[in-house]
């Protein structure tokens, strides 16, 4: 019964990142269901993000579909961390020309270049076009590349 | 579980960080459409997006301790109950004062996250830390344009000094203590921010003086939260207009 509410959260796309799905971002602490009532415990990533509100009416609407009648979301505090992101998700971020996040003790480290592999990358900007992301441009190929923001 | 003694004391100090935040969020984003080149639009809209989220939080944590709607302080409490610092109320200005605005406010913030992240109240420590991994880049940033803008031109030079002469006195009324605070520090539940100005003063005159920029002595600090310039009225009547106009309406 919860593997099923558990499939249809992977169903529900990160708005920002539409590779990803907020099960594998590691946003989803635990699914816990009663019957036809569903308890999701919840992480946002950044604090301000935007996309929160439709990521939460996204969820309810995947649940619902799923068969639940009742749906509590509720959000823990605990800060989320890139090191919650699952493997198979960095490598969609790659595959999306966006720089997957460095590992924790890296960072403040420039990412190689997605497109080439280059560790000659300049930070244009340390904010991008979400919260989430830091504009780069790789010296050697001259890609301008999203990179995750290791936090 | 937090002394019911201590209640009162943190639900004013988290109204003052939330009060700082919405404030400074809203200048951040009268720049929207209007900074010197994209890159900069995109990135002051990152941070005012940032410093709301920031506020969202504190009065969130608020709202577990007294049970207030987080919407309706923002929305329909008029400027005499706003108790951020005058700093972040002053007007946008120009380029120079907002990112020397931002960079003194950073660093400021920076600081006592780091210290509040080892709170004996569980969910102010995580909450401290969950904003301190976002202000790292906002410090980056701001610390970087201040630089850039101490030893660019002579123009650039001659505005960042400017800003800085307005803005010094000002940033010292963010270590100034709430009535309730020697209780919180006592319990360790926030950081001792009169003891933080010392460090404080330190690493920014380092840094200001390694961009070329010389920081005031005296002038005038403002005794209390309670004290506000004009420009806050003109402010928050344009932030709260459209909640005001339609009270009853679920998100603006």
């Amino acid at each position: 019964m919860v593997e099923r509410y558990w499939e249809a959260l992977k169903g529900v796309k990160d708005p920002e990142i539409p590779v990803l799905n907020i099960v594998e971002m590691g946003m989803v602490l635990g699914v816990e269901a009663e019957g036809e009532r569903v308890r999701v415990r919840f992480r946002p990533t950044f604090s301000g993000c935007p996309a929160i509100q439709l990521i939460r009416q996204e969820m309810e609407r995947a649940l619902r579909e799923a068969g639940a009648k009742e749906v509590e979301v509720v959000e823990a505090k605990a800060p989320w961390s890139t090191e919650d992101m699952a493997e198979e998700a960095r490598e969609k971020l790659l595959g999306y020309g966006v720089a997957p996040p460095l590992p924790l003790p890296l960072a403040g480290k420039d990412p190689p270049c997605p497109r080439c592999g280059s560790q000659e990358v300049v930070l244009r900007n340390a904010f991008g076009a979400t919260l989430c992301k830091m504009l780069y441009q790789c010296t050697a190929c001259g890609e301008v590349f999203e990179a995750f923001k290791t936090v | 579980m937090l002394d019911a003694y201590l209640k009162d004391a943190l639900v004013a100090r988290l109204t003052a960080w939330a009060d700082d935040e919405v404030v400074l969020a809203q200048r951040l984003s009268e720049w929207v459409g209007h900074a010197p080149i994209l890159e900069e639009d995109i990135a002051i809209a990152n941070l005012a997006q940032d410093e709301l989220g920031h506020a969202k939080v504190w009065l969130e944590l608020r709202q577990g301790l007294d049970g207030s709607d987080p919407d309706h302080l923002v929305y329909f409490r008029d400027p005499l109950e706003f108790q951020n610092a005058i700093m972040v109320e002053l007007p946008k200005g120009d380029w120079a004062f907002t990112l020397v605005r931002q960079y003194l406010f950073d660093a400021y913030e920076n600081l006592w996250l780091k210290e509040a992240t080892r709170s004996t109240y569980g969910p102010l420590a995580e909450a401290a830390s969950r904003i301190l991994k976002e202000e790292r880049f906002h410090l980056r940033h701001s610390s970087l344009w201040v630089e850039r803008l101490g030893q660019g031109t002579e123009e650039s030079h001659r505005r960042a000094q400017e800003a800085l002469e307005t803005l010094f006195p000002y940033v010292r009324q963010l270590f100034r203590p709430l009535p309730g605070d020697e209780a919180l520090v006592e319990a360790g539940v926030v950081p001792d921010l009169q003891a933080l100005e010392a460090p404080y003063l330190e690493e920014v005159t380092a840094h200001l003086v390694r961009s070329g920029l010389r920081p005031p002595e005296g002038g005038y600090v403002p005794k209390s939260r309670q004290e506000h310039t004009e420009y806050l009225w003109s402010l928050l009547a344009e932030m709260q207009s459209v909640a005001r106009w339609d009270p009853e309406a679920k998100a603006w």
